[in-house]
């Protein structure tokens, strides 16, 4: 997509159902977690349900998803690639099986260096501090 | 002096195990009592029942004030800094934010943590963590003080100067406080009755006067 895609239908999908289970499990654990440690609290303040989601759970979910989104973007980008190739006429997945096709080893090796070099980018400029911020939310 | 709780044949059961036996017991207003007992006798159980935050299967509870309670594990939301762990919950308590903040400032004094207020749980020790909790319950302008085991893991120095503080908080404001332990030499510097239970299920086995 990033590169060229002209369909983003297919990358889109595919992310999409890639990150949302790993993204939901992670959601549901960190709800049970959250709510065993701050029943209490809630109960102590009189908290109402809706106060206790607002003000005790949903903002507890953040580092717990920003964990889970930097494993579920991992598999994901991995994924549309694969997605690409077989499923979009441009994008990095695209190139690098045209290239491999035409027997444009070159070519191969071009894109699957971009590849590595953007995900481990977008891990370390992206996700990592990300998660790491968040770490200290965590219970 | 006029009775602030009055407990009265209280039991209490986990399923089929009987947690505490028939406890009957008067406290007075203005009152700091100490309740003793061996780990897992059924302290922790009997203060939560106090506070109204857990069920209990007969006899009765009956409290005349505010309680506010704090327990045993400190649980302040690890995204707010202390202060902001303690203006919420005045918040949710409908108390408005000029008056938290004096109540808040007055008591941080009092337990010597106003330079603290301004940070994360994660960044402080636990026994500046325990005092927010202590905190935490003091800005919702309760008679009676509810504390769970606050002295432990703590030094012998520290106990020794939060003991005081917690003695100043009473005269402040006037609290009844009922603190649990299984250590009774941490409570008899703070109380003025000590009731002692027995092994599971707990039974009051004795009443000494402190002061």
């Amino acid at each position: 997509m990033i590169f060229g895609v002209t369909s983003r239908k297919p990358p889109i999908l595919v992310v999409a159902a890639a990150t949302f289970p790993i993204l939901l499990s992670s959601l549901i654990g960190a709800v049970r977690s959250l709510d065993e440690k701050f029943s209490l609290l809630a109960k102590m303040l009189g908290a109402s349900k809706l106060q206790e989601l607002f003000y005790f759970i949903l903002p507890g979910t953040v580092s717990y998803l920003a964990a889970a989104s930097r494993a579920a973007i991992g598999i994901a980008l991995r994924i549309s690639v694969v997605a690409e190739a077989f499923g979009a006429s441009g994008g990095v997945g695209y190139w690098l099986v045209y290239s491999y096709d035409i027997g444009f080893k070159e070519g191969v090796f071009a894109w699957a260096s971009i590849l590595i070099i953007l995900m481990i980018a977008v891990d370390m400029l992206i996700l990592r501090p990300i998660e790491r911020w968040t770490m200290k939310w965590r219970l | 002096m006029e009775t602030i709780i009055r407990v009265r044949d209280l039991v209490k059961r986990y399923g089929e195990d009987l947690v505490l036996d028939h406890i009957t017991l008067d406290i007075r207003k203005g009152e700091s009592i100490g309740i003793v007992g061996p780990n897992g006798a059924g302290k922790s159980t009997f203060l939560r029942v106090l506070a109204g935050i857990e069920p209990y299967d007969s006899g009765t509870v009956e409290v005349d004030g505010s309680i506010g309670f704090v327990p045993q594990e400190t649980v302040l939301l690890p995204w707010r800094t202390l202060r902001g762990n303690i203006l919420l919950a005045a918040k949710i308590r409908g108390i408005e934010r000029h008056v938290a903040e004096k109540i808040l400032e007055e008591n941080a004094e009092i337990l010597a943590i106003s330079g603290y207020l301004d940070m994360y749980p994660s960044q402080v020790s636990g026994g500046t963590a325990r005092k927010a909790q202590i905190l935490m319950a003091l800005v919702l302008n309760p008679d009676i003080l509810l504390l769970d085991e606050p002295f432990t893991g703590l030094d012998m120095e520290t106990i020794e100067s939060f003991q005081a503080q917690i003695k100043e908080l009473k005269e402040v404001h006037n609290l009844t406080i009922i603190t649990v332990s299984h250590m009774m030499d941490e409570l008899m510097e703070i109380s003025d009755r000590l009731i002692m239970f027995t092994h599971k299920p707990a039974r009051i086995r004795r009443i000494l006067q402190v002061k």
